[in-house]
């Protein structure tokens, strides 16, 4: 029978294990033996004792060791080390949880199973896991005055940051007392008019079901309105977004030379400004009446939004709305009715203004920390920026920013949002942060204004003497303190000639994208919103392959009249000129309600009533749309392109439509362009299978790969357990564009993708030698697309297409692409 | 100058000293990322190997290094035991059957100690542990070596950079051992393993010092 010895740090623990095992043995004589704590009784690993306990239950079946912590296992290798090699070819050592383990092992050694089926059974012991303490849910109320709702987070997401916030500005509307508790989760119920505790407890995330209670005069309304905001998923629209690849924290390494993770590329030499935040105190001294102390308080706090306010309109005009919605969060804490009354009842109780206030924000930034989602924790940052505020005003000072002169590299511990709001980017040249984090607000503020910099650099950077010459190479993240004059060289040279590189390709960006032998790709951006629509030209878009229009319709209570629609496509067609724009009509279903078109609550609202099937049931949504992009198509060059197209007879009755419309139109004199090309997106398998059909009945095909993958694979691709299925280079999703790409072309049609693949550097090649015309990206990753195409031959890339087709995962088409055209 | 094996008994009567010395202020950075026992284990340790020289001390030097490993095994009780254990046992089989050393043969026996600590504990440097005091002494002790310096050159140049890099454990964030269980939170704190690591570098200047040279 295989013997078992436990090996713990303390010898009680060791005796108790063997205890809990030997009742499982049923007297079979399995040998069980502890080794616990050291000779003298104190906590430990004696290397005797583990000898002896191995001597003792060692058997010829074998023995099976289980420890506890790290020295444990270190002991006792070097006991087995030292035994005769017959003996130690027979003892294991197990990876089990110590009681657990020593549990199922005793049970399996009973049975007489051999060594390696002793090890397995106390390996795979199944763990019973403690269900976390639940919380009850809040009964639905009922009676006069009280209503009720549940409802599911759509949005991507969910109940955070700026969809909390437009969930508490709505509610505090209303006259009722609002609760919202996330009863998926089953968290404790949140005062849905205070941010700070809708942030702490009301949090839920996408696909999780709250429930909003209201009880008061328009209690009914309250939770119409709210449950309607939710279903609506506050207005989000999904963004292309441009993943920024960063890499593990690390520390001090070399002399003089600080490591930390890079969260926005290029090289700076500059002196060192080391930011010192001034301590503000708190008065504990001066003390008045609790109702003057009170006065005192919400005088400070008054002060304190205007100073807020005031920041967040001079961050608008200087063109930087997304840092002013920072302070648009200051705002609503500062006005939260919460925060005033837990600090009255502190102020009560005898505090001071300024003790009162700290306490209760400290409070609240401390539970963000230990309870908040990883999008809420960086917000206590926030909640102690705005204590120091409302201190400063209790005082009768302002809060001012950190204020630099000439050209330096910034050095602090984290920038709170209102420095960081207050810097002058100009004379910022890098940023270097000692805490880590790359959402911090320092991270953020960095990429959005394009300054060189790296964070999680370790607070010995903050002894470095005020005006030092220091070096930022924040590609490889790191900061050199005295730089010789051997780096410096090189820095600047690396600077050069990312300097160089940048201008080429921006530059560059303008002319067309040829490859090496001539094939002309046309290279145009994807575009959410009227206010992205120039810059794309700057970046080198050549035309607009898909201008989504959902931003004209959500976050609204009526549809947006034929005349508001035509006004939006005329600009959009005047700003772009002679280049092609792509208009795709609505795009919404299920998961996107709007609130003046009915829907149904559907199941599986992806393979439901949405895009063109939507607007199937109520034409007047469509032939709205379409009026507005026939009229505007007289003063530029714009398209019409109908998404979630399944099949033929679809696409005939939009053409019905479409003639309806111009008829229309016709009769009442308006102008329009009679000849807007339209096209369909071609994104469910179906229509790539029939894409020859298609093609004779449409002027061209843009693909959109993440729902084509999506639909293909049959996989949702914000499931998380399913990123292994998710990926547009599938040769399965490969394969269809193919099918699609031939059908059009038989017919002389183009094809272009819009799906984020376009933009993505392994699948540029491939999906070129599959013969795309138009490839279709966020307008920022246009340079390098086009600087890619430069310098690729078609000729071999459609060899590459070719032999891609042939493999059988995605992984082996990513391989092969980086091989070939050595990326 | 070749190095005797009175001057490794010294070194270890040193060791043992300055381990004394300095056991609360090893115990009281164990106490701030650790269970607050490293330098009572060290203490502990090196106490058992000078009861146990008596039997050895007539011995080859790998003898002594031998009976010292099972020494620190069977009573440090903490990590450092089999690790400790580990470089001593290592550096044994270097210096087998030798009465006296060389500065060269030194170097060697450092570096199979260094071995087998990595090959015990799996840590590399940077995990904020006593490879990070020991590694960089080794790199400083080559060099010096190479260029022909003096035993005691080497050794200064060794002990100075293991305290260079027991700062450096600082800023670290722990990996390895039980601060790794802090994880972020051990940062700001020394490393006590890396700190007893420097102390024995220390013990061994100290004797050639007092040598002379
Ligand atoms: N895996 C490892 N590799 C190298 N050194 C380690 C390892 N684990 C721990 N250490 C070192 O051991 C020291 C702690 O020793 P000690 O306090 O005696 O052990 P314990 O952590 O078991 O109480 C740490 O400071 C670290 O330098
Ligand atoms: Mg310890």
């Amino acid at each position: 029978m295989v013997g078992i010895v436990i090996v713990s740090h303390s010898e009680k623990l060791a005796e108790g294990v063997v205890e809990l095992a030997k009742q499982m043995t049923a007297g079979k004589g399995v040998v069980i033996r502890g080794a616990g704590g050291l000779e003298d009784g104190s906590l430990g690993t004696s290397f005797e004792k583990i000898l002896n306990a191995i001597n003792e239950a060692y058997s010829e079946d074998g023995l099976l060791i289980l420890m506890d912590l790290g020295s444990a296992i270190m002991t006792t290798q070097m006991c087995i080390e030292s035994l005769p090699e017959d003996m130690r070819a027979k003892i294991k050592l197990c990876n089990a949880p110590l009681v657990e383990g020593a549990v199922a092992a005793a049970a399996a050694a009973a049975q007489g199973l051999s060594l390696d089926e002793v090890k397995k059974q106390a390996e795979n012991v199944p763990l019973i896991k403690v269900q976390e303490e639940s919380v009850e849910v809040m009964e639905a109320p009922r009676g006069e005055n009280v209503a009720s709702v549940d409802v599911q987070l759509v949005n991507p997401t969910g109940l955070h940051a700026r969809p909390a916030s437009l969930f508490v500005q709505l509610a505090s509307k209303f006259k009722s007392k609002v609760m919202v508790q996330n009863i998926s989760a089953k968290k404790p119920p949140a005062d849905a008019k205070s941010i700070m505790d809708m942030a702490v407890n009301g949090t839920a995330e996408k696909g999780e079901w709250i429930r909003i209670t209201a009880e008061g005069e328009d209690a009914q309304e309250a939770v119409m309105v709210l449950k309607e905001l939710v279903e609506s998923g506050f207005g989000e629209l999904e963004e292309d977004e441009v993943k920024v690849v960063v890499k593990e924290e690390a520390a001090l390494s070399e002399k003089g030379v600080f490591r930390g993770t890079g969260v926005y590329p290029g090289y700076v030499v500059a002196p060192a400004f080391v930011y010192r935040r001034e301590e503000v105190k708190v008065s504990a001294s001066i003390k008045g009446t609790p109702e003057e102390e009170l006065k005192k308080l919400e005088e400070a706090i008054e002060a304190s939004i205007k100073e807020v306010e005031e920041l967040k309109d001079k961050l608008s005009r200087e063109g930087d709305p997304k840092v002013a919605l920072i302070f648009d969060f200051h705002a609503m804490v500062l006005k939260d009715e919460k925060m005033l009354n837990e600090a009255k009842s502190l102020i009560n109780r005898g505090l001071s203004a300024g003790e009162a206030i700290s306490k209760v924000l400290e409070e609240w930034a401390r539970k963000l920390e230990e309870q908040g989602t990883d999008l809420m924790k960086g917000r206590a940052s926030d909640l102690r920026d705005m204590a120091r505020r409302v201190l400063k005003a209790l005082e009768g000072r302002k809060t001012d920013g950190v204020s630099v002169e000439g050209k330096v590299v910034l050095i602090a511990d984290e920038l709170l949002p209102s420095e960081a709001a207050s810097l002058d980017r100009n004379t910022i040249a890098g940023i270097a942060v000692s805490r880590g984090g790359t959402t911090s607000h320092a991270a953020i503020l960095a990429r959005m204004w394009g300054i060189p910099s790296v964070v999680g650099l370790g607070p010995g950077i903050l002894d470095i003497p005020q005006g030092t010459l220091v070096a930022l190479d924040a590609a490889d993240g790191k900061l050199i303190v005295n730089p010789s004059a051997n780096e410096i060289e090189l820095l600047e040279r690396k600077q050069r000639e990312l300097e160089v590189a940048e201008e080429e390709l921006k530059g560059k960006a303008m002319e067309p994208a040829l490859t090496v032998d001539g094939h002309r790709v046309e290279v145009v951006a994807n575009v959410g919103n009227i206010d992205s629509v120039a810059e794309t030209i700057e970046y080198g878009a050549e035309g607009i392959g898909l201008l989504r229009t959902e931003f004209l319709f959500v976050d609204r209570d009526e549809m947006p009249s034929e005349e508001e629609q035509y006004q939006a496509y005329k600009r959009v067609a005047e700003i772009m000129g002679k280049r092609p724009v792509v208009i795709r009509t609505l795009d919404v279903g299920g998961d996107k309600p709007l609130a003046y078109v009915p829907m149904e609550r559907e199941d599986n609202p992806f393979l439901g009533v949405r895009a063109i099937r939507l607007q199937r049931l109520y034409p007047e949504l469509l032939k709205t749309q379409i009026k507005a992009i026939l009229r505007a198509g007289i003063y530029g060059n714009l398209k019409l392109m109908l998404p979630m197209v399944a099949n033929l007879e679809e696409v005939r009755w939009v053409k019905t439509i479409v003639d309806e419309c111009k008829e229309e139109l016709k009769a009442k004199g308006v102008e329009f362009a009679s000849n807007i090309e339209m096209g369909i997106m071609v994104e469910i398998p179906s229509a790539a299978l029939m894409s020859d059909l298609l093609a004779k009945e449409v002027d061209f095909f843009s693909i959109g790969t993440n729902d084509l993958t999506q639909y293909a694979l049959a996989c949702d691709r914000g499931n998380k357990n399913l990123a292994y299925l998710f990926d547009s280079m599938d040769p399965a999703v490969l394969r269809l564009i193919k099918l699609t790409v031939d059908g059009a072309h038989a017919h002389g049609k183009w094809v272009g993708v819009c799906g984020e693949m376009a933009g993505e550097k392994e699948a540029i090649p491939v999906l070129i030698g599959l013969g795309v015309d138009e490839l279709s990206m966020n307008a920022k990753l246009i340079p390098a697309a086009k600087a890619l195409i430069r310098r690729i031959s078609y000729e071999e890339l459609k060899l590459l297409a070719q032999d891609a087709l042939r493999l059988g995962t995605a992984k082996e088409v990513r391989e092969l692409v980086i091989k070939r055209c050595g990326l | 100058m070749a190095i005797t094996k009175a001057d490794v008994i010294k070194f270890l009567e040193r060791a043992a000293d300055l381990l004394r010395q300095n056991r609360d202020y090893l115990t009281q950075l164990d106490s701030a990322i650790g269970d607050a026992d490293h330098g009572i284990n060290m203490d502990r340790g090196f106490t058992k190997i000078m009861a146990s020289l008596d039997s050895v001390k007539d011995k080859d030097i790998g003898s002594i290094l031998k009976a010292c490993s099972m020494a620190l095994v069977s009573s440090v009780g903490g990590a450092a035991g089999p690790l400790y254990g580990t470089a001593f046992m290592y550096a044994a089989k270097v210096l087998d059957k030798k009465e006296e050393i060389t500065p060269e043969e030194l170097y060697q026996a450092l570096r199979s100690a260094l071995e087998g600590i990595q090959a015990r504990g799996k840590a590399v440097e940077g995990e904020k542990t006593m490879v990070d005091a020991i590694a960089p002494a080794l790199r400083a002790f080559e060099e010096k070596l190479q260029a022909g310096a003096s035993l005691k050159e080497i050794l200064q140049a060794a002990v100075q950079a293991a305290e260079e890099g027991v700062k450096n454990t600082i800023p670290m964030k722990a990996t390895k051992g039980r601060a790794s269980y802090l994880g972020e939170r051990s940062i700001g704190h020394q490393d006590p393993g890396a700190t007893s690591s420097y102390l024995l570098f220390k013990a061994m200047l100290d004797v050639v010092e007092e040598k002379g040279g």
